[in-house]
């Protein structure tokens, strides 16, 4: 089960609201390689993990993805306070905000709603691994470039924090990966899939 | 085909690594070496990471800095940060004893620190509620809010 506690894992304290920036930043709330979707696909890839090492990994940085979730979203919205009826006809935030006013909504910047089309769950221990190493990067490269689009220092203060726990992230999920191959314990790790054939 | 100067090192299902051989068709991340550096916890929490050894910043943001408007709340955050970053690393090194110490190093600050801090501040759980005497769970600010104030 989960347990909320009231704080974010990060200050956040953005002066300048900014709705441009939060309709670019919002895809790392909802979209194919945000936070959402991290939090979701390592909490459901655990129950197919063969491994306590690997099962543990997944529920502790999938629950860690779930803060970062709450982060993007505290950065949304602190972005689109009091915004001025200039700044919704102009600032390129207009097309999100008919449909959801200053609501914090799971989308991608390109509009597309969140789906889990962009997550993956197969049930193999390497495949799973392996497609959360390459889902680290791409939320990697995804600050990367908020980075490149941001001139604003509160913003990008919070995101070179959550970019660099991409990093950590990934260097954790080789570790797995090592661990469950000494696990497996044979020439062949394709011999068999062991959260399926015991 | 084995070339005829030099014969092979590594077995034929094996490739090489920097100094070893290893079986092919399997990613390798090279395994953090226990008891690895640490940052103390507020640089830990202002990088990112607890670890000099992953902190790998893009160029474009190597200037920006913490924006710590609660002292008391980013005392919190680091010692927070520490047990969850520690958290992690013992996942892959369960029998790293020195990373254990101060994971519970870092744990028993966290607790004692949360205590103090829900005294002063307000629960950070609902059930600190219980302990503080009266429902204040509902008190502004919520972590979310730009306007912090006091509860």
């Amino acid at each position: 089960m989960f347990v909320y506690e009231k704080k974010l894992q990060y200050p956040i304290r953005i002066k300048n609201t900014n709705p441009k920036l939060a309709s670019v930043i919002i895809s790392q709330y909802g979209g194919p390689d945000g936070e959402l979707g991290a939090s979701l696909r390592y909490l459901s890839q655990r129950f197919s993990m063969p491994y306590p090492e690997l099962k543990g990994l997944l529920t502790d940085i999938g629950t860690e993805e779930l803060g970062h979730l709450e982060m993007v979203g505290t950065i949304v919205h602190q972005l689109t306070r009091n915004l001025t009826e200039e700044q919704i006809r102009t600032a390129g935030f207009d097309a999100y905000f008919v449909d959801h006013t200053a609501g914090v909504y799971p989308t991608a910047a390109s509009g597309f709603p969140w789906s889990a089309a962009g997550i993956g769950v197969k049930g193999d221990v390497i495949c799973d691994l392996t497609e959360d190493l390459a889902a680290e990067q791409k939320a990697r490269v995804t600050y990367d470039n908020i980075l490149r689009l941001s001139d604003d220092p509160d913003v990008n203060d919070v995101i070179k924090f959550l970019r660099a726990r991409e990093i950590v992230h990934f260097q954790r999920f080789g570790e797995g990966l090592r661990l469950a191959k000494d696990r497996m314990g044979e020439k062949n790790v394709y011999y068999m899939n062991p959260s399926f054939d015991k | 085909m084995q070339a005829e100067n030099q014969p092979h090192a590594c077995g034929t299902t094996e490739g090489k690594l920097p100094g070893k051989c290893a079986a092919m068709v399997f990613p390798y991340i090279a395994m953090q070496e226990n008891t690895p550096d640490t940052y103390s916890k507020e640089e830990g929490l202002s990088t990112g990471t607890l670890f000099p050894g992953l902190n790998l910043p893009f160029f474009r943001a190597v200037k920006s800095q913490m924006n710590c408007a609660e002292p008391a709340l980013c005392e919190l955050m680091a010692l927070d940060f520490a047990v969850a970053e520690l958290g992690l690393y013992l996942d892959t090194h369960k029998d790293d004893k020195d990373a254990f110490a101060l994971y519970t190093y870092y744990a028993n600050l966290y607790k004692e620190g949360k205590e103090k801090y829900e005294k002063q501040y307000g629960p950070l759980n609902q059930i600190s509620t219980a302990r503080l005497g009266s429902y204040s769970w509902l008190s502004d600010p919520w972590p979310w809010d730009y306007e912090r104030g006091s509860k």
